[in-house]
C-alpha cells in the first residue's frame, strides 16, 4: 500500500514516499539528485526527456523545451510540439510520470496513488488542473495539497495529540526557494485545518541571491583586468555560477571563504566573507521581509495575534541571516529541518493517511485495525494517528461568484433595461471553506409579465472583488421560463453550491409556477474527453530523465 | 487506555499490574459461586484481555522493528559500499572543475606559443586522481549529433548546412561519467551547430550565434 507524495514545483519538483521505518523519506532523479528541474523536452514525437538535461537542451531547441508550466496552470493555453497540442496539465502530467518512473526504479513498486502539493494561492481551478494533471499521468490523486501545510506536516508542527484536540493554533511558514517565495499562515482548530492568509513574489528566490554572489566574482575579477572581458565567455560564466552556488552554501556553514578567479592567464583571489555576503544580498532578504510583514498584519485583521509556531522551509532558509531577521524585526523564532524537502516530505506523510481514510471500512473495529497498521508503521501511537488521520484540510472559494443584475436604482431601468446600469451580485464570497451553498437568494423581475429570465453567472476577475462588470467575467448562464405573467418585482430564488471540486451548482426557482432552472459550471479546466485525449497522447511517449 | 511502549513491559509481569505486595494477613478469595467470586472472576478475565491486547500489540510492533532491522541492516550494508563515492562527491566535483581550468589555461598557453607542457601534466595527474576515484573522461567529436544525456550545449554556432544542424561545432571541455555505474556526472559542454539559411559559417568559438 505504498503512497507518494510530490512537491510539483514551479522549478525543481521531488517526490518522497513513507519507507517501512516510518520515515519520509525523498527519491532520487535519475540523475541521483533529490530534485528534478520541471521541464519538458520534446525530442521527437515518441520520446520525451525530462530534467536536467531538458534543462540543459533550452539553447539549442527552445521551440521544443517547455519551463515554468506551473504558472500557467489552469489557464487555457496550448502549446504544440510534433504536431501534437498540449496543455499545461498535459506538460505537467509528463514531469509526473517521469518522477514516478524514477521512483519506481528505486522502490521497485508501482506509483499509483499519490497527493500532489500546490502553492496556498492556488484557487480551485488551477487546484484542480493540478489533479488532473496526475489523471492525465495515470495516477490516483488521492488529494492536492497546500505546500505550507505540507511542509508543517513534515514539522510535525499540526499538533498531533488526538482527534477533537481542542484549541486555537497559529503558524506562520517562511518558504524560500530556487525561485520563488512564499509567507503563510495556517490555522489549526482541532481537526481543522485552514489558510488563513498567503503572499508572496513568484520571481524571488535564490537564483538572485547567486546572480549576486556572480556579479561580486566578476567585478571582482575585471576590477583588477579592466582590459579582459570574461563576461563574454560562456564556459567562465557557467563555471563562475556553479562557485557562486557553492560560496552560498559554504557561508551557511562557515564564516568566510576564499575563492579563485582566473581568466585568459590572470587570476584574482577573493575572498567572501559571511558579513559580506548579507550585505551584498541585503536588499532580497529586505524584499522577503517586506512581504512577511505583509503577510503578519494580514492575519493580524483577521484576528491573528500570535504564532505558536515559525517553520523555515526552502534550501535558501539555511541562510543564518534568514533566521536572524525574522528574530530582529518579527521577534519570531524559526526552526528548520531538512527544509528543501520538508514540502515533498509533508505529502508523502498527509498520503498514507488519506489512503487510510479513503480506505478505511465503515466497521468500527475494522477502522481500528486500519489505525493501528498505520500507526505501527509510523512507530507512533494509534491515538497519535488517529489524530493526524482526523485532520481535515480547507479549500477555499478562490474568488467571488455572482449574478448579473440590472440597477434598479438606474431610471432606465424602468424604460430601457438592456441600456440600464448592470453590476454583478455576488453571492459567493472569497475565501468560504468549500463546499458552500449561498442557500436561496431572492431576485426580482425588472419588467411587467416578465416571463422569462436570464441568469448570468459572472466570477470575480481581479484581485478584489468588484460589482462593476469589466472587473468579473462571464462564465457560463442558464435561463428560468415559463413565469407567470406577473407585474415588475416580482420574486424568483437563486441559490449557489460549489463543491470541492470547484463545481459551481446553479439552482434557479420561482415558487408560484414550480419553474426552476439547474445548471452546472465546472470552473476552468479540462472535460473529461479532454482528459481522456490528454492520456492517450501522454502515455504514448516514451520518458526518461 | 493509556499508550503502553514495549519498554514499559515486563514479560514476568503485565504492565498495566500494579506491582503490590500481597498481605500477609491477605483473605481468601471468596468461593466461586458466590457473587464476589464473579466480580474477581470478571476482573481477572478483564485483566487477562487487557493483557492479551497487550501481548499482541507488543508482538506486533516487535515483528514491525524486526522489519525494520533487516531494512536497516540492508541499507546499511549498501551504504558500505557506496560510502566512498558518497564522501568523494564534492571532492570530484572540484577536481572536475580544476581539471577544466588547468585544460583552458593549457589551450590559451599553447595558442599563445608558450610552454604548456608543465600546465598539461597537471591536468593529466588530475584526470588520473578522478580516474583513481572512479570517474573517466569522455568527449565528442565534431559532428557528432546532439545527445541530451550527454551533451551541454554552452552556445549555438550559425552554419549554412542543414545537414549539421544541432551537431558539434566544439567541445569546450569533457565529460565525466562514472566508470561502475555509466552515470554521467557532468555532461560534455559544447558548442553546437545550428542551421540558419542564408547564413554564412561561422567559427566555432568565434561567432556564437547565442549563448546560454
Amino acid at each position: 500500500m505504498a503512497t507518494y507524495g510530490i512537491d510539483l514545483g514551479t522549478t525543481n519538483s521531488c517526490i518522497a514516499y513513507v519507507d517501512g521505518t516510518g520515515r519520509p523519506v525523498v527519491l532520487k532523479s535519475a540523475v541521483g539528485e533529490d530534485t528534478t528541474p520541471s521541464v519538458v523536452y520534446f525530442e521527437s514525437p515518441e520520446n520525451v526527456v525530462v530534467g536536467r538535461q531538458a534543462k540543459d537542451s533550452a539553447l539549442l531547441v527552445p521551440d521544443l523545451v517547455v519551463e515554468l508550466v506551473k504558472r500557467q496552470m489552469g489557464e487555457d493555453v496550448r502549446y504544440t510540439f510534433h504536431g501534437q497540442e498540449h496543455t499545461p496539465e498535459s506538460v505537467s502530467a509528463l514531469v509526473l510520470r517521469e518522477l514516478t518512473r524514477a521512483a519506481r526504479e528505486q522502490t521497485g513498486d508501482e506509483v499509483r496513488d499519490v497527493v500532489i502539493t500546490v502553492p496556498a494561492y492556488f484557487g480551485v481551478l488551477e487546484r484542480e488542473a493540478t489533479r488532473k494533471a496526475g489523471q492525465i499521468a495515470g495516477l490516483n490523486v488521492l488529494d492536492v495539497l497546500a505546500e505550507p501545510v505540507a511542509a508543517a506536516l513534515a514539522y510535525q508542527a499540526l499538533g498531533d495529540a488526538g482527534p477533537g484536540t481542542r484549541g486555537v493554533r497559529h503558524i506562520l511558514v517562511y518558504d524560500l526557494g530556487g525561485g520563488t517565495f512564499d509567507t503563510t499562515v495556517i490555522r489549526i482548530d482541532g481537526d481543522d485545518i485552514q489558510v488563513v492568509c498567503t503572499d508572496g513574489n513568484a520571481r524571488l528566490g535564490g537564483a538572485d541571491w547567486d546572480n549576486k554572489i556572480t556579479d561580486f566574482l566578476l567585478h571582482g575579477f575585471t576590477d583588477q583586468y579592466p582590459q579582459l572581458d570574461p563576461g563574454g565567455d560562456e564556459q567562465f560564466m557557467q563555471d563562475l555560477a556553479t562557485s557562486a552556488e557553492q560560496l552560498k552554501r559554504a557561508l551557511s556553514a562557515t564564516r568566510a571563504r576564499k575563492h579563485n578567479v582566473r581568466f585568459d592567464g590572470s587570476v584574482v583571489q577573493l575572498e567572501l566573507t559571511r558579513e559580506q555576503l548579507e550585505e551584498l544580498t541585503s536588499e532580497l532578504l529586505d524584499r522577503t521581509m517586506e512581504i512577511t510583514g505583509r503577510t503578519i498584519a494580514t492575519a493580524r485583521d483577521k484576528g491573528v495575534d500570535h504564532f505558536d509556531d515559525v517553520l523555515l522551509v526552502g534550501g535558501m532558509t539555511i541562510m543564518p541571516a534568514i533566521a536572524q531577521a525574522l528574530r530582529d524585526r518579527f521577534e519570531l523564532e524559526g526552526r528548520q529541518q531538512d527544509p528543501h524537502l520538508a514540502v515533498a516530505k509533508g505529502a508523502a506523510l498527509f498520503a498514507l493517511m488519506q489512503k487510510i481514510k479513503v480506505s478505511m471500512p465503515g466497521d468500527q473495529e475494522a477502522g481500528a485495525d486500519a489505525v493501528q497498521e498505520v500507526a505501527a508503521r509510523l512507530g507512533i501511537d494509534p491515538e497519535q494517528a488517529r489524530g493526524m488521520i482526523a485532520k481535515k484540510v480547507a479549500t477555499v472559494v478562490p474568488r467571488a461568484f455572482g449574478l448579473k443584475v440590472v440597477d434598479a436604482k438606474d431610471p432606465l431601468s424602468k424604460t430601457d433595461p438592456d441600456r440600464a446600469r448592470h453590476y454583478i451580485e455576488h453571492l459567493l464570497t472569497a475565501n468560504t471553506p468549500l463546499p458552500a451553498d449561498t442557500g436561496p437568494q431572492t431576485f426580482r423581475t425588472i419588467a411587467d409579465n416578465q416571463r422569462l429570465v436570464l441568469l448570468e453567472v459572472w466570477e470575480q476577475a481581479g484581485a478584489v472583488a468588484s460589482a462593476e462588470l469589466e472587473h468579473n467575467t462571464h462564465i457560463g448562464e442558464g435561463t428560468l421560463s415559463d413565469l407567470p405573467p406577473r407585474p415588475a418585482g416580482a420574486p424568483f430564488q437563486v441559490d449557489f453550491h460549489m463543491t470541492e471540486t470547484g463545481m459551481l451548482q446553479v439552482h434557479g426557482r420561482e415558487a408560484d409556477s414550480g419553474s426552476e432552472v439547474r445548471f452546472d459550471i465546472q470552473i476552468g479546466g479540462l472535460d473529461e474527453a479532454r482528459i481522456r485525449e490528454a492520456t492517450t497522447a501522454v502515455a504514448q511517449y516514451e520518458v526518461s530523465g | 487506555m493509556a499508550a503502553v511502549t514495549e519498554k514499559d513491559v515486563d514479560p514476568a509481569r503485565p504492565a498495566d499490574q500494579p506491582e503490590r505486595p500481597e498481605p500477609a494477613d491477605a483473605e481468601e478469595p471468596a468461593p466461586a459461586g458466590s457473587n464476589g467470586g464473579d466480580a474477581a472472576l470478571s476482573e481477572i478475565a478483564g485483566r487477562l484481555g487487557r493483557l492479551e491486547e497487550q501481548v499482541a500489540g507488543f508482538h506486533r510492533r516487535s515483528a514491525h522493528r524486526e522489519s525494520v532491522i533487516d531494512r536497516l541492516h540492508e541499507e546499511n550494508q549498501q551504504l558500505r559500499g557506496g560510502f566512498g563515492r558518497i564522501v568523494l562527491e564534492p571532492v570530484v566535483t572540484d577536481l572536475i572543475r580544476l581539471y577544466d581550468q588547468l585544460s583552458r589555461e593549457v589551450r590559451r598557453l599553447r595558442a599563445s606559443g608558450q610552454d604548456w607542457q608543465l600546465t598539461s601534466s597537471f591536468a593529466d595527474d588530475v584526470a588520473q586522481i578522478l580516474d583513481r576515484c572512479g570517474v573517466e573522461a569522455f568527449s565528442a567529436e565534431p559532428g557528432d549529433r546532439f545527445e541530451p544525456d550527454r551533451h551541454r550545449p554552452l552556445a549555438v554556432v550559425a552554419c549554412a548546412d542543414e545537414s549539421r544542424h544541432n551537431t558539434v561545432a566544439e567541445v569546450v571541455a569533457v565529460g565525466f561519467a562514472e566508470r561502475e555505474t555509466g552515470r554521467v556526472r557532468r555532461p560534455v559542454h559544447a558548442r553546437f551547430h545550428q542551421y540558419t539559411p542564408g547564413q554564412d559559417e561561422a567559427r566555432p568559438g568565434h561567432d556564437a550565434a547565442q549563448s546560454q
